[in-house]
């Protein structure tokens, strides 16, 4: 760095000011201008927030809202330069430093998580698909799943229910987020847990429903009976419908 | 685009579908490297079809040249695949800083107008440029105060560009902006300029929010005044590119369309004006 300790406290201080607003002793032209610094850096992070958490915004109170807004502007820290991962970032935020509880709003967190997941699928970057067969059958075929998704584990089902209405509702939800491959829309379907498990198995194991069915009964790992069988033929068949699961791979065909 | 007037939009979201329906024409767009960059699903099939129909300007946002850490090397090595993918001949950034010790706030804050900040600049500047193996065109910023000052900003950008052998990203309304902000003579900056250096230039809307001061907006149209500076530059100068810079508050296309032919139409009359005087 070639810039001398006046000059690099110069930039701190005027950052210092941007972030928190307490009085900074520095040498400028206009002290108006200096608070328009403040000001339109606020907005910048206020605006991109609100539209990025709609319903959060929407929900919480405009103090605590405002006290997310200040105390993220004041000590956050977003590393990378694009805008959009803002969101994840400020979801990291409010979740390490326990708003949740100091608000009292446990579904603070899943909120949050709900709604930027829903941006990063949505924006993420494009991930190569492997070569796939669009007929094939549902139950003896190795599935290929869209990879363009995400499986989040929620508390409350903030997905499901206004997000106040689900204190109450305390549990483990999973949601698949995934973006549909030719129009792009971003689409969500919760999840069984027994449905987890097979979509999991299917993801790292390459087999077909039939084969992991057959070997979860064998290992006795969770009893699945005949109707089970039959839900998750109806949920293997509802994926490649919706595009969740693109199709079959052609060199596992049995 | 060397050396020819081209006159181009900024490619934004809101307004996305008249570039993909042929609703309006520019010469080229731009677009800021950050909002685009590993960009997959809608918005990044949207900008491979826009990509196909248009020459491509980048500006940067994020760069911040004027922080005072080391470069971010691992954004410049995205940031050099994407201007390579896309056959980009113009790379501008801010003469500003966006980040302090590695977190970014996503606005322009000013440098000090100072000495070891040229030296560190310029330094900068010429790393990046050796870094993506092209010239790197600096933008004169509008800022609301300077900060610890030890010369004016003129100063301040003529000894970057030629302690670091930059271009020059001329906005033309950030010089109106600045000069009513800051009480100086508009035009006497332009003459200040080394505008054999400028390779680029910008023009905008701006909002005066107090009497005696102006925001660069970027969500108005461009007002009389400015096209008034802007015809002066540019009778001073070779012909470069020049960016209509719409980021809010979007008008009917008709507007935008007006001001696009309005810039065409000063740059035309004075393409020849510099050689001929």
């Amino acid at each position: 760095m070639l810039y001398n300790k006046q000059t690099y406290h110069a930039e701190k201080l005027l950052v210092e000011w941007c972030r928190t607003g307490n009085p900074v002793e520095l040498n400028v032209t206009r002290q108006d201008g200096l608070k328009q610094y403040r000001r339109l850096f606020r907005n910048n992070i206020h605006n991109t927030l609100v539209q990025s958490f709609p319903i959060a915004f929407e929900v919480l109170p405009e103090s605590e809202w405002s006290k997310l807004i200040d105390d993220y502007f004041a000590t956050g820290k977003v590393t990378d330069g694009r805008v959009w991962l803002m969101a994840g970032n400020f979801y990291e935020f409010v979740t390490e430093n326990g708003y949740a509880a100091i608000f009292n709003k446990p579904w603070l967190n899943d909120l949050l998580l709900f709604e930027w997941v829903e941006i990063e699928v949505h924006t993420m970057n494009d991930i190569t698909k492997e070569h796939f067969l669009t007929s094939g059958d549902a139950l003896n075929d190795v599935i290929e799943i869209n990879p363009e998704y995400r499986l989040i584990n929620l508390e409350y089902p903030v997905h499901l229910y206004a997000a106040e209405k689900t204190a109450e509702k305390k549990g483990s939800y999973f949601l698949l987020v995934y973006r549909h491959p030719e129009n792009y829309k971003v689409k969500f379907s919760n999840l069984h847990p027994l449905a987890v498990v097979v979509f999991e198995k299917i993801r790292t194991e390459r087999k077909s429903l039939k084969q992991i069915i057959d070997e979860m009964d064998a290992l006795q790992e969770i009893p699945i009976g005949d109707t089970q069988k039959l839900e998750l033929q109806s949920f293997v068949k509802l994926m490649l419908e919706e595009k969740a699961f693109l199709g079959f791979k052609s060199y596992y065909k049995n | 685009m060397k050396n020819k007037a081209q006159i181009g939009l900024g490619f934004r979201r809101e307004i996305a579908d008249a570039f993909l329906d042929g609703d309006i024409k520019p010469d080229f767009i731009e677009v800021a490297a950050e909002n685009w960059i590993e960009l997959g699903g809608y918005w990044g099939d949207v900008f491979r079809h826009v990509n196909e129909q248009f020459p491509l300007i980048v500006h940067g946002l994020s760069l911040s040249i004027g922080s005072p850490e080391e470069l971010d090397f691992e954004f410049l090595k995205k940031l050099k695949t994407f201007l390579k993918t896309y056959h980009v001949e113009i790379y501008s950034e801010h003469l500003s800083f966006a980040k302090f010790e590695n977190a970014h706030f996503f606005d322009l804050l000013p440098i000090p107008f100072r000495e070891d900040s040229v030296k560190h600049i310029s330094l900068r500047i010429r790393q990046v440029q050796d870094y993506l193996e092209m010239p790197l065109a600096i933008e004169n910023v509008s800022y609301y105060t300077s900060v610890e000052a030890e010369m004016t900003e003129q100063q301040f950008i003529n000894n970057i560009v030629e302690e670091s052998g930059c271009n020059l990203l001329l906005d033309v309304n950030n010089v109106f902006v600045n000069a009513f902000n800051h009480q100086y003579d508009a035009y006497q900056f332009i003459d200040d300029m080394p505008l054999d250096k400028v390779s680029y230039i910008h023009m905008a809307g701006h909002k005066r929010i107090a009497p005696d001061l102006i925001i660069d907006t970027h969500g108005e149209a461009i007002i009389e005044p400015v096209y008034q500076l802007f015809d002066y530059t540019t009778k001073k100068m070779n012909p470069v590119p020049v960016l209509l810079e719409r980021d809010f508050n979007f008008p009917e296309l008709n507007e935008l369309k007006t001001e696009l032919t309005a810039l065409r139409s000063i740059v035309n009359k004075n393409q020849y004006h510099h050689v001929i005087q």
